[in-house]
């Protein structure tokens, strides 16, 4: 590119600090800027005309916008795991050794070339195009979605982990205001004064907004001092948080908002600290939305060369960033506000061409002075193509008919290097639409205002199509005063401040979307609509001839406002050209709905603090520490950390586990079952209460017994199971799975408040009270009556399935005598606190016996061997407990009934052939079985279930649930859902692995030791 | 004007302590002078209030559920007391071994507060004298104001640890 005849940095003005000079580098090129600038402002100032090749046809692209609306120069910053893609060069703040990559300098030679060929074939490159050549076969799509996301530049993802930390906070405010310009800090003011909680977001480096960039005077002082002296004040107010770089991007029910602070960002590396992007998840009384608007370019041929820019934005870099990005400007507008970039311009001392004004009649006061300066406007005509390479050269001007449909001259060559354009103005409508509050079409404004708002929302200046200055400012303070009021703060009659302003009053503008051209939109050079994503007039008026007459369609059939820009300059274009080719008017087409998030966030800053370590809550029982020390290896069980199995030095699992479960059978092993949910049921009608919801019966179960418990959904399908004691004549304690303990106790409140409100009855959880050591074995009653003598252990006076209070190793202790193991076991409960001490003194007492610690995988093992089911394992929400074989645990005919008991008549529930629970035994007695294998019959062979089926599938018995080796008897053991099982005892049935393996197995029993119970009972 | 962050705070474990699980029905003054007599302290009925006396706190939970702090080791004695004096329908749990206890004190106590629990802090909605049972992080605590810059956390046992992490990993970090 060449370099600009002279220095396209002003020697004066702006926002920027000329002494701090910034290098920086794009695309590896070493540029520099002046603190203040943007990205964007610093390449204009450098001379950068190209940022981008566009996404489908690799057209050179330039800076349109100023702010959020740039749908060309999107870069990727940072490198290596820095990197952050698709950020906006207008939004991005220039700092020391920031490194910039454009997406044109991402792609290989090879990419580059596939999209200049497209941009030379172009015109086999219609709308739907990706549709049309691309979807079928369906196969062939991931290939060429590979090659065309590649070619299209959509940015790189960092090649590494985020380093940097994210933040969440949760706020809550009588009024949040969205937008710090005029109008946001004029409602900022009034409902400070009033006393509410106020947030005013602003997505700028500072709060402002337009008045940045103004040149007008607000009650006789210039807007920038007007600016400070309003900050001044609201700093001066506790309740009032003003956050500057921070986008509200998403407005959700109930008033719910978020919005991105970004607090490093701006930073040279060196200098960045503490968390990089704040998400605050804001819960708002009252909405100010006062978002301002985004100008609207008119849609002319060749309108994506750079030097077309948006008028406001010129102004913008003229004004806060003191950069002229040219030197012959042509303007193109419908409306007076644009004749404004032509004054700045003139001002910088610049040459102005001329005005192109689509109006025939121009005469307000701007244009006037205008005039006054010499400047020749060329009224009733429009630009209907720009002409250049790399950059504009000249505008061609001719004259427009009185409907605006057609051109009646010739064309006329301007030569320029800026086309400043202005079709005027769309409020940004984004919260209000996101909110719930449907656009509205409104003729004179020319523009979608919010429509009526459904939350507690007030539109305020541009963001409902207001413009002028004063008017902003007004509106600003009467939305905030109304909001501050509704929210509880502030009397019925306001005292807002009268505010003056030196603007000029403006005439009405005419309504330009698409500036003709002599060939048909067909022919003529593209007229581009979405500079993102290539989409031009052509393309939609082919979609409308196409069929695509519902808005919502048209824009998925093109992709117009498809980009990360979400289409902030193109949309409302698009809907009138479209709404044009159907014949209907805008306010018929409509628009499309917008969808959070305004401007792209980060995921590090939605996930905020939970990542690694941090993710998921890790629970951590009362002997955790013990288990660490003891090298457990772990198992996650819910939340919960619980120990797996404890290898010593070069043991292997399985030879562990095997250690483990030996000991249990032979001597004595104990077990953290901490983790079991427990709930404390109390009231006079606890029995009756549990009577309800265990399928068992509970009436007559006598004080200091247990009892197994399996709880049923309503469907009548197993829900949770746990045993049960009767700790006194009104009192209860259940015990639930290890992850279902929340769910069961949310249970037992929903059926006790919701439908038996009559009975007295109270539930407590009591799981993180009691530790549990669980001593499993022969020796277990040696090993426990060493540490405590206050109860007779004697299978007499404390016999299987019952429960004493006592004191072990001195700490009051509740003793069950129940068992998921099969064998003598005594299961010793205190409280957490006493958890390590207690702990502590049964492995002193099991020292003579060897005692053995055990994790969850023995506890399966020596379960499964006794046929005991573990809900969630062996069941998936399906079973009844007759499938389970456990029939013996239901007792029909309660007075009162119990959940699921009606849904067990279900004839689907009585079918001969469910999947019921049995025993495998390996034929070869020696692999073990993979947990989830499938099951068929001997001699099944693939078969098609119907002719025309794409693949041919063996009939399936059913699958293993569990499987293990059994140390204890020396084989493999495995539980299994087979369909009828109970009755198919014997049979052999086969399964197929995916490595081609069949292994033979035989349906047994699924109790493999100890089946008639001796051992638990001695 | 403020800003969330860059404001001490520090966690402490606080004295452990005794805690039962009562509950109730507050429309039953027999209950209602029962629990005052035996613990010393009224029931706070106002939603998301505790009441102090001596060592002993008791905090509103629900309509019908507090939890009282007592000194470490009086549980026992006390869970036994109020079976002895209450009358009516009512429940008690001893759940000393469910629970911790933690202040949180400092000027950016609140901010960390925030950062965890989507409830609002502010001292217009959670002045000295409040407490409430909210989301804390991914797990959940019960929280207190003591002042404006020093809160209770009582937090389930089981996840004490994850808290303890989370709270260091956000003071570290700002």
């Amino acid at each position: 590119m060449a370099s600009p005849a002279r220095s396209r940095r002003l020697a004066s003005g702006g926002r920027i600090e000329r002494s701090k000079v910034i290098s920086f580098t794009f695309d590896g090129r070493l540029l520099q800027g002046c603190q203040g600038d943007t990205l964007a402002s610093a390449l204009l100032a450098n001379g950068v005309d190209v940022v981008a090749s566009s996404f489908k046809y690799g057209r050179p692209r330039g800076i349109v916008g100023a702010g959020a609306e740039e749908p060309n120069a999107i870069v990727d910053v940072g490198v290596g795991r820095e990197r952050c893609p698709n950020l906006r060069a207008t939004q991005v703040e220039l700092y020391e050794g920031l490194a910039a990559t454009s997406n044109t300098f991402s792609q290989t030679p090879s990419q580059a070339t596939t999209k200049r060929m497209a941009g030379a074939f172009s015109r086999l490159m219609p709308a739907g195009f990706y549709y049309k050549f691309f979807m079928a076969p369906r196969a062939l799509w991931l290939f060429w979605e590979q090659r065309l996301r590649n070619a299209a530049g959509l940015g790189t993802v960092p090649d590494g982990a985020d380093p940097d930390s994210y933040d969440k906070i949760n706020q809550h405010v009588d009024v949040l205001i969205a937008g710090g310009g005029p109008t946001g800090l004029a409602a900022a003011l009034a409902a400070a004064r009033q006393g509410a909680r106020v947030m005013i977001a602003d997505e700028q480096a500072e709060l402002g907004g337009s008045l940045l960039s103004s040149t007008r005077q607000i009650d006789g002082k210039h807007a920038t001092q007007w600016l400070d002296e309003t900050l001044a004040e609201l700093r001066s107010f506790p309740e009032v948080q003003l956050l500057s770089r921070s986008t509200v991007f998403g407005y959700y029910d109930h008033n719910w908002l978020a919005v991105l602070e970004r607090r490093t960002d701006h930073l040279p590396l060196s200098a960045r600290n503490g968390p990089r992007q704040r998400l605050h998840r804001i819960r708002a009384k009252q909405v100010v939305l006062a978002t301002g608007a985004l100008e609207r370019p008119p849609v002319f041929a060749n309108n994506d060369l750079p030097g077309v820019m948006l008028a406001s934005a010129l102004s913008v870099y003229v004004n806060r960033y003191a950069v002229a990005p040219g030197e012959r400007l042509v303007l193109f507008t419908a409306n007076d506000h644009a004749y404004r970039t032509a004054l700045d311009w003139l001002r910088v001392g610049r040459e102005v061409v001329a005005v192109v004004d689509a109006r025939a009649y121009p005469s307000g006061a701007l244009v006037r002075e205008l005039l006054a300066c010499g400047v020749e406007v060329i009224a009733g005509s429009v630009v209907a193509s720009a002409v250049g390479r790399q950059r504009v050269r000249a505008a061609l001007v001719a004259p427009l008919s009185a409907d605006g449909k057609r051109l009646v001259g010739g064309f006329r060559r301007l030569a320029c290097d800026v086309i400043a354009c202005s079709a005027g103005w769309s409020p940004a409508l984004h919260l209000s639409s996101q909110a719930g509050a449907k656009p509205v079409w409104n003729e004179q404004a020319l523009a979608f205002l919010p429509g009526e708002p459904h939350q507690q929302a007030h539109s305020a200046g541009g963001a409902q199509g207001t413009m002028a200055l004063v008017d902003c400012l007004r509106e600003g303070l009467q939305a905030g005063f109304d909001a501050a009021a509704l929210a509880g703060y502030g009397d019925d009659q306001p005292s807002l401040p009268p505010l003056s302003t030196d603007e000029l009053p403006e005439e009405p503008s005419r309504a330009l979307f698409l500036a003709p051209h002599p060939k048909p939109v067909s022919r003529a050079p593209k007229q581009f609509v979405d500079y993102q994503l290539d989409v031009t007039a052509a393309d939609l008026e082919l979609a409308a001839r196409e069929g695509y007459r519902s808005v919502e369609h048209a824009k998925r059939y093109t992709a117009l406002g498809f980009g990360t820009d979400q289409g902030k300059l193109g949309n409302v274009n698009g809907v009138a050209i479209l709404a044009n080719a159907l014949g209907k008017s805008i306010a018929e087409t409509g628009t499309t709905v917008f969808r959070p998030a305004y401007t792209p966030v980060s995921f590090g800053a939605l996930a905020g603090r939970d990542v690694g370590d941090l993710f998921d809550p890790e629970r951590h029982t009362p002997l955790h520490s013990w288990h660490e020390q003891h090298d457990a290896a772990w198992e996650n069980v819910g939340r919960w950390k619980r120990p797996w199995y404890y290898p010593r030095a070069g043991e292997s699992m399985p030879q562990a586990v095997a250690r483990e479960c030996l000991a249990a059978r032979r001597s004595v092993a104990i077990l953290d079952a901490s983790t079991l949910g427990k709930i404390d049921i109390q009231g006079r009608d606890a029995a009756a209460f549990l009577d309800r919801i265990y399928t068992g019966g509970f009436l007559k179960l006598g004080v200091g017994r247990c009892r197994y418990g399996l709880m049923l959904r309503e469907d009548g399908c197993i829900f949770d199971d746990g045993v049960v004691a009767r700790l006194g004549e009104h009192r209860y304690l259940i015990h639930t799975t290890t992850g279902n303990a929340e769910a069961v106790l949310a249970w037992l409140e929903l059926w006790r408040q919701t439908e038996w409100p009559e009975l007295d009855v109270y539930c407590t959880s009591v799981t993180d009270h009691w530790a549990t050591a669980v001593l499993v074995g022969p020796r277990s009653r040696a090993v426990l009556s060493k540490v405590c003598d206050d109860v007779d252990l004697s299978d007499a006076a404390f016999p299987f399935m019952s429960v004493r209070d006592g004191r072990v190793a001195g700490e009051p202790a509740r003793i069950f005598r129940i068992s998921f193991s099969g064998e003598l076991s005594f299961e010793v409960n205190v409280a957490a606190a006493a958890a390590q001490r207690v702990w502590d003194a049964l492995m002193d007492a099991g020292e003579a016996f060897d005692i053995t610690p055990y994790g969850t995988e023995t506890m399966h093992v020596l379960r499964a061997e006794k046929g005991f089911i573990i809900v969630g394992q062996d069941t998936d929400g399906s079973m009844t407990p007759d499938d389970m074989d456990l029939a013996w645990a239901v007792r029909h005919n309660k007075r009162f009934g119990f959940l699921g008991d009606r849904s067990l008549s279900l004839a689907d529930h009585k079918r001969a052939d469910r999947l019921q629970f049995v025993g495998l035994e390996t034929v070869d007695g020696a692999t073990v079985l993979p947990e989830g294998a499938q099951l068929v019959k001997e001699g099944a062979a693939p078969q098609r279930a119907s002719p025309s089926a794409s693949s041919a599938t063996c009939p399936m018995e059913g699958y293993v649930t569990s499987s293990y080796f059994s140390a204890t008897l020396d084989r493999p053991i495995a539980l299994a859902m087979v369909k009828a099982g109970r009755q198919r005892r014997g049979e052999i049935v086969h399964c197929p692995l995916a490595d081609g393996r069949r292994i033979s197995a035989r349906i047994v029993s699924p109790i493999f030791y100890d089946p008639d119970g001796e051992r638990q009972r001695v | 004007m403020s800003e969330a962050g860059n404001e001490g705070a520090v966690l402490r474990a606080s004295q452990r302590c005794g805690f039962l699980n009562l509950r109730g029905d507050p429309a039953n003054h027999e209950f209602l002078a029962g629990v005052a007599s035996s613990l010393g302290v009224d029931l706070p009925l106002t939603p998301g209030s505790y009441q102090r006396g001596h060592s002993r706190t008791a905090y509103w939970l629900a309509p019908d559920e507090w939890l009282l702090a007592l000194a470490d080791g009086e549980q026992t004695a006390m869970e036994s007391r109020l079976r002895e004096h209450l009358r009516g329908h009512f429940s008690v749990a001893d759940v000393s071994g469910g629970h911790v206890r933690f202040a949180l004190v400092g000027a950016g106590a609140r901010t960390v507060l925030q950062k965890a629990c989507p409830y609002d802090f502010h001292p217009r909605s959670f002045a000295p004298g409040r407490c409430v049972q909210t989301v804390f992080a991914k797990a959940t605590a019960l929280i207190a104001a003591d002042s404006d810059a020093a809160f209770e956390l009582i937090i389930r046992s089981s996840y004490a640890n994850y808290i303890r992490q989370w709270i260091a990993a956000t003071l570290a970090s700002d």
